[in-house]
């Protein structure tokens, strides 16, 4: 078929469904050409077959009574009634998303409340052989907050998301033991003094020691040392001293210094290195 | 329609029948019947169907009198709920067959150029008419079974007047087409 007549067609099916006269054009290539002549003529005998062949097509003659019966029947419902309830259905959703948007707040924590787990200490330290890309698990969270007897951890990559709930949300501190403070005292002077041979010093630096500490146990320790030294008079006294002197009662709780000071005591050190041994009861003898 | 329907305007009939009146909404009814059973029927093909289809469009149509804010649009309004019903029994009929309204016909009188026309040849027409796309068979099935102008057909399809006449001319080539190649023209 050539493209003419493609297009003639296609206006012959226009001009024969609209049943109007032809462009002079048009109607002068169908009268030349037989295959735009015949299909002008098949179109046309279509269009004759067709309404016989479908037949009319009308609603039943109790149409109008049907729906009048039903314009009855059905209670009149304006079509925009679901308007009204438009308004519940809307603060219905909003509640709902306003639920959702809250429980995901409450689940996730808040960047104060992240737990901050220590890094290696050292650069020298060595990590394990996973992936460090591996998210933290249960145990290892346990470890990291426990503790911190491992010099590494995992830092978590997704930290709002694997922090377990029942993890107490706070802050991890280092508890760092006090470095002991070497301040040398007069007990440690007295044994110094004693070690040395100068039971003299000895005894003045004791005296000074239960001075402070009001122990009679250094009062006798410092007369012991005055006896050795060949001061019988400061020796007597001392001696006095442990006799009437009471041990300090003092409530308050002793103090580090104090109880690193217990740790030098003069029985124990002057049993091992001082020239006289100490009793637990010193005598009350003076020779 | 009839030269009454013609003298009153969709606008007055409207607002009449918002006011209560019953002749202006029997009308407005005797009116758009036609053209709403035509496009019913075109598309479900299907008798019952569609006399409940225009039914129900009407009732709704009815219905929302009060609230139409311009009563000239009363007839496009229609029309919108019938085509939105159509399409709603066609999406629930996916999974439930019917029979086409071209085998489903009632038969009436046959006339003389029915008797003419030979058994065989009719039932390739529908044949051709069934395998259309919906397109060109819903305008098709408006025009020659229920006698719809081509203004009509626009005016409830909602297309150009121009576009109805294409498809009705496509149609009929296609349907052309497919006589010759059954040897039939």
């Amino acid at each position: 078929m050539k493209i003419v007549c493609r297009v003639r067609q296609r206006q012959l099916a226009k001009y024969a469904t609209l049943q109007s006269p032809f462009p002079p054009r048009l109607e002068r290539h169908t009268e030349t050409c037989g295959e735009c002549h015949a299909f002008y003529q098949d179109i046309g005998r279509i269009q004759q077959e067709l309404p016989q062949a479908l037949k009319t097509v009308s609603p039943a003659e109790e149409f109008d009574n049907a729906l009048w019966a039903r314009f009855h029947q059905q209670p009149l419902v304006p079509v925009g009634a679901w308007r009204s309830g438009y308004p519940v259905y809307i603060a219905v959703a909003t509640s709902l998303g306003l639920i959702a948007v809250g429980y995901h707040q409450y689940t996730t924590p808040r960047y104060n409340d992240i737990v901050v787990y220590p890094m290696p200490a050292t650069k020298s330290a060595s990590l394990p052989q996973e992936s460090p890309l591996k998210p933290a698990t249960q145990s290892e969270i346990q470890v990291a907050t426990t503790g911190f007897k491992q010099r590494y951890t995992y830092r978590p990559i997704h930290k709002k998301r694997t922090v377990p709930k029942a993890l107490p949300a706070k802050k991890y501190v280092v508890a760092q033991t006090p470095k002991p403070k070497h301040t040398i005292t007069w007990t440690q002077v007295g044994y110094y003094y004693a070690a040395q041979g100068a039971y003299q010093e000895a005894a003045t630096a004791y005296h000074f020691a239960y001075q402070q500490q009001r122990d009679p146990r250094l009062a006798f320790v410092a007369g012991q040392a005055a006896e050795v030294a060949g001061d019988p008079i400061q020796a007597l006294e001392l001696f006095t001293q442990t006799l009437t002197s009471k041990p300090n009662q003092d409530t308050t709780p002793k103090s580090e210094k104090d109880k690193h000071d217990e740790s030098y005591s003069p029985h124990r050190s002057l049993r091992n290195c001082s020239p006289f041994e100490p009793s637990d009861k010193p005598s009350t003898t003076v020779s | 329609m009839t030269q009454e329907q013609t003298q009153e305007s969709d606008e007055v009939l409207v607002a009449a029948a918002r006011s209560g009146d019953r002749r202006a909404f029997t009308l407005l009814m005797q009116r758009y019947r036609p053209l709403a059973f035509a496009y019913a029927s075109a598309t479900l093909h299907h008798k019952e169907e569609a006399e409940d289809a225009v039914q129900e469009a009407f009732l709704k149509a009815f219905q929302a009198l009060p609230k139409i804010r311009a009563n000239a649009t009363w007839g496009k309004w229609l029309l919108q709920i019938l085509r939105n019903h159509c399409t709603d029994i066609l999406r629930r009929r996916k999974s439930k067959p019917m029979l086409p309204l071209l085998e489903s016909l009632p038969d009436t009188a046959e006339s003389p150029e029915w008797e003419a026309l030979s058994k065989e040849r009719k039932e390739r027409l529908r044949s051709a008419i069934s395998g259309l796309a919906e397109k060109y068979q819903t305008p098709l099935l408006m025009h020659y079974a229920s006698g719809l102008t081509y203004k009509e057909i626009a005016l409830v399809l909602e297309l150009p007047e121009s576009t109805v006449t294409g498809r009705i001319a496509g149609g009929l080539r296609i349907v052309r087409e497919k006589f010759k190649r059954e040897g039939l023209l």
